[in-house]
């Protein structure tokens, strides 16, 4: 049994945003970056990189929310029952990296789902696909 | 020794690529430079805008080691 | 969310109009008809020139319109699907000008629902466009005025939000510096015709837009499928490494070892310090990071720093190859923080590197003849390889101070106050500066300066690889290759995708078009394509004629230097045109095209390309060519099929 999540290597990403682009087109079959579940946040002039922001799997967005609505699947990702998202935002406050959505089309939150698409198209090597085997509970 | 040119584009076509769709190997005698390399397989180098090994530009004096692999890139169209 | 209401798929269906004058914005539905016949970008640009400004409109006056196009491809999940195009009559070569640019804002403004923006006026005071989904509004940019681009944009970006994309104007544009670009994403511009310019005579100082929306295409899934496979084959090609690490650059050597490497202002076409100066120097002295295009992972882009004594460290994307070659070894210099510490002094003023190297070059020349003087340069000397001279010459330019205002409208008209032979060394057709390549020993490169719509720029024909493999000294056969290759580069710009990726990566023209008919859900082949282009090239000759009313000929003609010096040093010494083997040139090009030996489209080639209309107007003022005793040829250009090896 094995976990997985994107891993972000820095320096690597050069801002191209196929990532946001190909998730967006895979979730929700639409050329619209903003429904994507990550974001490249560009720090220009200084010092002049892009940092990709990925879900992290912390699972904070899963404790707060208030419908029990987000649940943790075993590969490591934490899903929204979408007939129980009532939108609230509840798991955007408590989200680090910021990297849960809204957008006016869609009536739930968007979190990664560990499709992996992203880290298909990534040719620089900033997304890349990193596993963890899971320890037995005691 | 054995050496691999890699191109594509028409400066592929020139090479006559015969290990994968890229690449070419060239059996060699003894150290030669890649000008002298290209020249023995007939390839003018006037084609060849970037000579690139192991992640680094090298130039038509370059002299290969046993088994490394030489990408040669055609001038881009300009820009 | 701005869908609108396009049924052709690609657009994002509303097109604005803005009286800058009056402050009046208008939406109305993109015009589908004129995006499928005449391709976006580009193609509508020439089109809605050609319908809606007078003949004898002033480039920097209210009559002129500024255009913003996006593509219908812009934004579409195509690699390099980023562009935008800028377009109005050039107050460089008062004829027809558009420039490409990458970055981000293109896609930014299909997201936010509008494929054209049509600008018309000047607005009473500076303003910016602030586009935010269904939000346009002109806004006061009177705090931003003055300030370089480079400069600004972090300040926008603060004011307004990270998640604009913001271009701008600096003090050049502002200035009516004729060569003045549009700058985006801290390093990409829109640098050729001076669109900069004609943003600054109407006032405008930046765009900014926001885009939450998406866009619909005709097939998403065969879209998608197309697409991946393209991505998935190119990662491997033996190009895409050497592309990534450096760019352009890299090719500043191959140019040098090869004799067309523009040196001292064309004096010379081989450089011997060029070790300073290259694209390995580039990589290893100034990288910051490889910076990308949307959807584009080529990553072309080098975002660098310039270290030199005595001067603030700076950054900026570049420089790619025409900025090292223009600033570079055309201005002497050694070090390429030299050329990188230029090339951000002119992106932050907001001036063409490239048409800013040619003139600072000019004018080094006409410093080394004695034809300026430190007199004429308030005691200060302009000798090759100086910064310091660089840099106090570009701001006597840019705000049009003593002999600055001479070279504020580029080096033709230069020449022509400064006289006494310079006319000879200015290095320009049409009035816009020459690309980075020397074209006195590659032929083809020389009639594609000479050829170009928009003067002395090789994004339209590059033939450099096909003079060599033909013979850099014969002039016969070139014309057509030119003219093939004037028909599929400026499709790229039409469609704002880079020609870089889809012309460096064995992608062939088909495979283009059929990502094109995924996307819009047109039936069009290659063939089409081609025509359109050519359409869109033959009004864009007609409208040039018209307004600057002269046999065509008479401005298809390189400066002098390029028949009367022969090339002095280097590989290529000694080579170099004749004046007749240029006539060869133009006469073969011309009965290529259709045109006459005036270079006047005949009423045949404008028939066959539905431009009657164009043909009525030509004629009215006496410029429509003369039959062709032969005919036309039944297809003009050809496609150069290089001999098996």
């Amino acid at each position: 049994m094995e976990t997985k999540r994107i891993r972000v290597s820095r320096g690597k990403c050069s801002g191209c945003r196929l990532c946001m682009q190909i998730c967006a087109i895979s979730r929700y079959h639409e050329i619209n970056p903003q429904k994507a579940s990550l974001r490249i946040e560009a720090h220009f002039p200084q010092p002049g990189l892009y940092m990709p922001k990925v879900c992290v799997q912390c699972g904070k967005c899963m404790e707060v929310c208030p419908e029990g609505a987000i649940y943790r699947r075993d590969d490591g990702a934490y899903i929204v029952r979408i007939e129980d998202c009532n939108n609230c935002g509840e798991c955007i406050a408590v989200c680090k990296p910021g990297v849960i959505f809204q957008h006016p089309d869609v009536e739930h939150v968007i979190i990664c789902d560990n499709c992996f698409k992203c880290t298909e198209l990534c040719n620089t090597g900033a997304i890349t696909i990193v596993t963890r085997p899971v320890k037995e509970s005691t | 020794m054995i050496v691999f040119l890699r191109a594509g584009g028409q400066l592929r076509a020139m090479l006559r690529p015969d290990v994968d769709h890229y690449t070419r190997k060239v059996e060699i005698d003894g150290e030669k430079t890649v000008g002298e390399i290209l020249n023995y397989i007939s390839l003018d180098t006037a084609h060849v805008a970037l000579i690139h090994v192991d992640g680094r530009m090298k130039d038509l004096s370059y002299r290969p080691s046993d088994g490394q692999t030489i990408t040669l890139q055609p001038p881009v169209s300009g820009g | 969310m701005a869908y609108g209401s396009a049924s052709s798929r690609g657009l994002a269906g509303t097109t604005l109009r803005i009286n800058l004058t009056t402050g009046e914005i208008r939406k109305y539905p993109t015009d589908e008809k004129l995006m499928r016949e005449w391709f976006g970008g580009r193609g509508a640009i020439a089109k809605i020139l050609y319908d809606e400004v007078p003949r004898d409109a002033d480039p920097l006056g209210p009559e002129n319109l500024f255009i913003i196009s996006a593509g219908v491809m812009s934004g579409c999940f195509i690699p390099a699907g980023a562009k935008i195009g800028f377009g109005s009559i050039s107050p460089l070569t008062n004829g027809h000008g558009d420039s490409n640019m990458g970055g981000h804002l293109g896609p930014a403004l299909k997201f936010a629902g509008y494929d054209m923006v049509i600008m018309s006026g000047i607005s009473p005071k500076p303003s910016y466009l602030f586009i935010d989904d269904d939000k346009v509004e002109l806004r006061d940019a009177s705090r931003y005025w003055g300030m370089g681009s480079l400069e600004c944009e972090p300040v926008m970006k603060k004011d307004l939000g990270e998640d604009f994309e913001i271009a701008t104007i600096g003090p050049a544009g502002e200035n009516g510096i004729r060569f003045s670009c549009i700058t985006h994403d801290f390093g990409r511009q829109a640098g050729r015709t001076g669109q900069g310019a004609v943003m600054g005579s109407k006032k405008l100082k930046a765009i900014a837009v926001r885009g939450t929306g998406g866009i619909k295409v005709h097939d998403l899934d065969k879209l998608t499928e197309h697409v991946t496979a393209i991505i998935k084959r190119t990662q491997t090609h033996p190009n895409m490494a050497p592309w990534q690490k450096y760019g352009t650059a890299f090719f500043i050597d191959w140019s040098n070892t090869n004799a067309v490497l523009p040196t001292r202002n064309f004096q010379t076409t081989y450089c011997e310090d060029i070790a300073g100066i290259d694209g390995e120097a580039l990589v290893e002295k100034c990288l910051i990071t490889h910076k990308a295009c949307f959807g584009c992972w080529m990553n072309c882009g080098k975002y660098t720093k310039a270290v030199l004594p005595g001067k603030q460290t700076v950054y900026l994307e570049g420089p790619e190859y025409e900025t090292g070659a223009l600033c570079g070894s055309n201005l002497g210099m050694t070090d390429i923080n030299q050329v990188a510490y230029l090339n951000w002094l002119m992106d932050n003023v907001g001036m063409d590197t490239m048409s800013g190297g040619g003139v600072v070059a000019f004018a080094m020349e006409c410093f080394q003849r004695g034809l300026i003087t430190t007199d004429d340069l308030e005691g200060h000397t302009l000798n090759w390889g100086s910064v310091e001279d660089a840099e106090h010459f570009i701001d006597m330019v840019v705000h049009r101070r003593g002999i600055g205002e001479y070279f504020s409208g580029g080096t033709k008209r230069a020449a022509e106050k400064i006289g006494r032979g310079s006319e000879r060394f200015a290095m320009q057709v049409k009035g816009q500066e020459m690309s980075g390549y020397d074209g006195r020993y590659a032929p083809g490169m020389l009639l594609s300066y000479m050829t170009c719509d928009i003067g002395a720029h090789h994004n339209r024909s590059w033939t450099i690889t096909v003079d060599m493999a033909e013979g850099r000294e014969k002039v016969e056969g070139r014309a057509k290759v030119v003219i093939y290759l004037q028909h599929i580069r400026p499709l790229f710009d039409c469609w704002c995708i880079c020609r870089l990726f889809w012309g460096e990566l064995d992608i062939e023209p088909e495979e283009i078009v059929e990502a094109l008919n995924y996307i819009t859900g047109w039936d069009i082949d290659t063939a089409e394509a081609f025509k359109t282009s050519e359409k869109i090239w033959n009004l864009v000759r007609c409208h040039y004629l018209e307004r600057n009313r002269a046999n065509g000929r008479t401005f298809d003609y390189p400066p002098a230097r390029s028949w009367e010096d022969k090339i002095p040093s280097g590989p290529g010494a000694g080579k170099g045109l004749t004046k007749e083997q240029i006539e060869l040139m133009l006469d073969e090009y011309y009965a290529g095209r259709g045109w006459d030996n005036d270079g006047n489209p005949s009423r045949e080639v404008l028939h066959d390309l539905a431009l009657d209309f164009a043909a009525d107007n030509v004629e009215k003022i006496g410029l429509l060519g003369k039959p062709l005793p032969n005919g036309i040829p039944a297809v003009r250009g050809e496609r150069y099929k290089p001999k098996a090896f």
